[in-house]
């Protein structure tokens, strides 16, 4: 099941060929041998996975139609709520919290359409960071090599699908939680549209922000657990009728890149036959404004808990944190008045473009050891600044892809897609496009 | 701008203000926490400066807050 995609899953189990329970209790037997290698998991839904799964074979069984997704085995970030479980957010103090009592709205839909749910997945705690460094649940590490960051901090959702447990999972994307770590661990990634998927039943981290997303590793597969998830049984939207306008973003994005990112891109976009440039205006201000309003409405959000039980927090959340509960009214109004000011700029550009491409993160996979990553020519925390790229395009709103570049020579890297909302189905195409030219596509790894 | 002793005042009531934890907030937090918050209000004061150094033009700050679908 490593190597198959989900429609060769599903269409499996509909045809009655392979079973759905036997896939589950694999997967449970898998992660019970390897995940202590990656430290994706969290929890192991046995009992549930396999009463699902046989749920799945009856109906196939009894001629009622399975979904559209039968017996595909899936994972979830631990912020997603799973009726009957806690939802810890990769929080020690939430371990013991009131079970949830209904699935996460898009946990709901996967469900209906047919998928297994086999387990909850490791995430800095809160979602406040880029590297999957848990204290709690431990350090989960890139399957391309365990001695590097998967990132974050959906970091255990992107190790799972790069490391073959499942063939999808979803995390969740606040500054580039779904990005980051899809561009680390060389699998595709969305970010969608403000508004455009549902966060009902997830662990809120910065809610001005927050978005949930799924990771696969193909194109066709991103796009089909995208409308899964958006409440479409239909996983593939008719193409659209003109050719896209494609620039690359410049300025902000083109800047502190090392040499393999910019020459992954500059690969794609020649493939493209585009020499088109963008400036996406005040990209720099928008990361600063994105910076000030998760500190602030993330300080805000634990402020009540923080008075009672912070020394129970991981101290680099908490410290964070604590910091962000005392950003001032003021300071908090301005970027809120400069996201207003930036999402009309960027909506003027997507009035002469449809796609903007830029590098998901400024570099590969730092060690989990490696402290800095050269940022402007100078030392920069490695783990602070992975998500300076993805940043800007949270704060604009707007649906973003981060998609594997097919041909890196060591570790994956990641390039973004962004669209306007509403131009969803174009970005697919293209993406699927690249995938089948051979310029993008998830990197072959050897379990 | 020259500074006046009744700005350097204000400026450390401000900082002192923004960063006595246990006066703000008045959380239970060991004083070696100290340092790290800090550490995070010097990360967080050099975004805020790029975010107050900009000047929005005044009729730019009405948008609603909703995502418009553009043409696909």
């Amino acid at each position: 099941m490593r190597s198959q995609s989900i429609f060769e899953i599903a269409g499996a189990v509909r045809s009655g060929k392979v079973k759905a329970v036997d896939l589950a209790q694999a997967v449970v037997a898998d992660i019970a041998a390897r995940n202590s290698k990656y430290v994706c998991f969290t929890r192991v839904l046995s009992d549930s996975a396999i009463a699902d799964a046989k749920a799945v074979d009856q109906k196939v069984e009894s001629g009622i139609d399975p979904g559209p997704l039968a017996g595909v085995p899936f994972a979830v970030k631990d912020l997603y709520d799973v009726a009957g479980f806690s939802t810890t957010a990769g929080a020690k103090m939430r371990i013991d919290a009131e079970p949830a009592k209904q699935d996460a709205t898009v946990v709901a839909r996967l469900k209906a359409a047919g998928a297994v749910l086999v387990g909850t997945l490791n995430m800095d705690e809160y979602a406040y960071g880029f590297a999957t460094v848990n204290p709690h649940f431990g350090t989960t590490r890139n399957p391309h090599n365990v001695d590097c960051l998967a990132g974050g901090s959906s970091g255990g959702s992107a190790a799972a699908v790069a490391a073959g447990f499942v063939p999808f999972t979803l995390g969740s994307d606040t500054n580039g939680s779904v990005r980051v770590p899809a561009a680390l661990c060389g699998l595709w990634g969305i970010r969608p549209a403000d508004g455009a998927l549902s966060v009902r039943g997830t662990f809120p981290f910065v809610k001005l922000l927050d978005t949930v997303g799924p990771f696969t590793r193909s194109a066709s597969e991103l796009e089909a657990i995208y409308y899964v998830m958006a409440g479409s049984l239909n996983m593939h939207v008719s193409p659209s009728t003109r050719a896209p306008r494609i620039a690359r973003l410049d300025g902000w994005f083109a800047k502190d890149a090392c040499p393999e990112v910019l020459e992954a891109l500059n690969q794609v976009m020649a493939h493209l036959g585009v020499s088109q440039v963008a400036e996406m205006p005040e990209a720099e201000t928008a990361r600063s404004a994105s910076y000030v309003l998760t500190a602030a409405q993330g300080g805000a959000l634990h402020l009540d808990t923080m008075r009672t039980r912070a020394m129970e927090y991981d101290p680099a959340v908490r410290d964070r944190l604590l910091a962000g509960a005392m950003v001032p009214a003021a300071l908090y109004q301005k970027a809120m008045s400069f996201r207003n000011y930036f999402r009309a700029r960027v909506k003027e550009l997507f009035n002469h473009y449809d796609i903007l491409i830029a590098p998901t993160t400024p570099v590969v996979a730092p060690r989990i050891d490696q402290a800095t990553i050269r940022i402007d020519g100078k030392p920069a925390s490695a783990r602070a600044n992975l998500g300076i790229y993805t940043q800007p395009l949270s704060l604009a709103g707007i649906p973003v892809a981060s998609a594997p570049y097919a041909r890196a020579k060591g570790l994956p890297i990641g390039l973004q897609f962004a669209t306007a909302p509403g131009r969803e189905a174009m970005l697919f195409e293209l993406l699927r496009e690249l995938e089948s030219a051979g310029e993008l596509g998830s990197l072959k790894f050897e379990v | 701008m020259v500074q006046t002793d009744s700005d350097v005042e204000q400026t450390q009531i401000i900082e002192r203000y923004r960063l006595d934890v246990s006066t703000l907030l008045d959380l239970q937090v060991p004083r070696e926490c100290i340092a790290g918050i800090e550490a995070n209000c010097e990360l967080l004061r050099v975004h805020a400066r790029k975010v107050e150094a900009f000047v929005i033009p005044e009729y730019e700050t009405e948008e609603t807050e909703t995502t418009e679908v553009m043409d696909p």
